[in-house]
């Protein structure tokens, strides 16, 4: 049986309402994208928890909507930097386990170090690793806490090319390696070209697309993904 | 220095350092030896102080057990409401002392419900020691929360929130993420919360001249000794305050990490 989650999220503001219907085959890397301010966050942080509003959660066909975002094991990755500057590498790795109801597992965190090459990181602390080496911790932290789904929002944004596109490999691998789940919310096409198995659009608030990228980019259904199709046309 | 302002921010460092420092200097270097000897003997003088040092410290223990909590509130709550509280907090800081003293002793008085509940429980404020930690608490709480807001303001709530995520719960992330990132500054608020409390006097003279605080006993050698008494009084503190200061500083802010 596929893994499968389904997301209702509504929520009003002064002059923005945001109205989001998912329904995701877990096994697909999906990737949200769209314009800056049009409910991209917002709808991840609803699938963690962290924002409150109407609609509901369903994972596997049970519903977690009341769950508090330690009871989820969805980790949600911000964009500003996340790791705890007060923690070594080590102990930024360990420390859902070590602090929350994760079991320790050897044979993982092993696999954790050597799959996102951070051994000689260990000892470190966040404030002295480059921006690749911070994102890789920051991914194997989470993995090491099994979640069921990782949230990433925007990792890449402040990050030059040549990182973006290492960490962009590195995410498919860990997706093979791991099994992970993931949602990967980004507003940049060539990210999403990259690593969508599966493409959401969200503008305004609403769902505008849903579907592979190839498509997305033939489609030209809205402002948006006209711009990302005449971005590719420029590109070819 | 090429920079002109930078060259006229020196010039005032230099004044504000020379200012700062030369009454400091003078008062250390003109302190009499013999005088120091001989206070250095008196018993008075060391329960004096050790009322200064141990009401300073029930102070700021209560206000890191009450201030650091109501500090991350104000920290994590947005609203013109949370802004007025904050603001409301510094409000002992800008009241005169002596007015201080006359707030405080009427609160202890059985003409309303808070003295008359404090006296039948046997609480009095005049000339008790409960009434000086009453005092000094007043005076003193708000740096200790102004500097656990800023402490707690001094990080992104994400790295809170993805710990939430991580399956921490909410008191491991207060206590073993959040409370280590805002240590420095509330060891800050702290320090200038417990010298504070230390240098209380004009309320103190309303409230509680006995027991005898060390500036309460400095002030009366003045009256009845002299200048050198009170002078010698005077070294003995300051010596024993900038040594704990010191030490509190390096242990607390040795490990710099972030």
């Amino acid at each position: 049986m596929s893994r499968r989650m389904y997301v209702h999220f509504e929520k009003k503001f002064e002059n923005f309402e945001v109205n989001v219907e998912l329904d995701y085959d877990l096994e697909k890397y999906h990737v949200i994208i769209g314009p800056s301010g049009s409910g991209k966050t917002l709808t991840l942080r609803f699938i963690a928890g962290l924002e409150s509003g109407k609609g509901r959660v369903e994972f596997e066909g049970r519903e977690i909507t009341k769950f508090p975002p330690q009871r989820r094991r969805i980790v949600y990755i911000p964009q500003d930097e996340s790791l705890f500057p007060t923690m070594t590498v080590q102990m930024n790795l360990l420390a859902g386990v070590k602090l929350g109801k994760s079991d320790f597992d050897r044979d993982l965190f092993e696999r954790i170090v050597d799959v996102f090459k951070i051994e000689h990181l260990l000892d470190r602390y966040p404030s002295t690793l480059s921006a690749g080496e911070k994102q890789r911790v920051t991914l194997g932290r989470a993995i090491m806490v099994k979640p069921r789904l990782l949230l990433l929002d925007e990792p890449f944004s402040s990050l030059d090319f040549h990182i973006k596109l290492e960490l962009i490999e590195f995410l498919k691998n860990v997706k093979k390696e791991f099994g992970t789940s993931f949602i990967h919310v980004t507003h940049d096409p060539i990210e999403a070209k990259l690593l969508a198995e599966c493409v959401t659009v969200i503008e305004e608030g609403k769902v505008t697309y849903r579907g592979n990228f190839t498509t997305l980019v033939e489609s030209s259904r809205s402002r948006f993904t006209e711009r990302v199709s005449e971005f590719f046309s420029y590109l070819k | 220095m090429r920079n002109g302002v930078l060259r006229i921010s020196f010039f005032s460092e230099l004044i504000l350092i020379s200012v700062l420092l030369t009454p400091i200097l003078i008062f250390l270097f003109k302190t009499d030896p013999a005088m120091l000897k001989k206070v250095a003997g008196d018993g008075e003088v060391w329960r004096a102080i050790e009322v200064t040092f141990f009401s300073a410290f029930v102070s700021t223990l209560l206000g890191v057990i009450i201030g650091v909590p109501a500090g991350y509130f104000l920290a994590r709550k947005r609203g013109a409401v949370f802004r007025f509280i904050e603001n409301l907090v510094v409000l002992p800081t800008l009241i005169p002392h002596a007015i201080v003293g006359i707030m405080i002793l009427l609160l202890s008085t059985e003409n309303n419900v808070v003295g008359s509940l404090l006296q039948k429980a046997g609480i009095y404020f005049v000339d008790h020691f409960v009434g000086i930690v009453a005092v000094v608490f007043f005076v003193s709480v708000s740096y200790i929360v102004s500097s656990a807001i800023s402490g707690f303001t001094s990080f992104p709530v994400s790295i809170e929130e993805t710990s939430y995520t991580l399956g921490i719960g909410s008191v491991k992330t207060f206590l073993h993420i959040s409370l280590p990132l805002a240590f420095p500054s509330i060891l800050r608020g702290a320090i200038l919360s417990f010298a504070r409390a230390m240098s209380e006097t004009g309320a103190l003279l309303i409230v509680a001249t006995y027991p005898r605080t060390a500036q309460i006993l400095i002030l009366d050698r003045f009256e009845t000794s002299g200048l050198k008494e009170a002078q010698a009084i005077s070294f003995i503190v300051i010596f024993l305050s900038l040594t704990l200061f010191g030490l509190l500083f390096i242990t607390g802010t040795g490990k710099k990490r972030i």
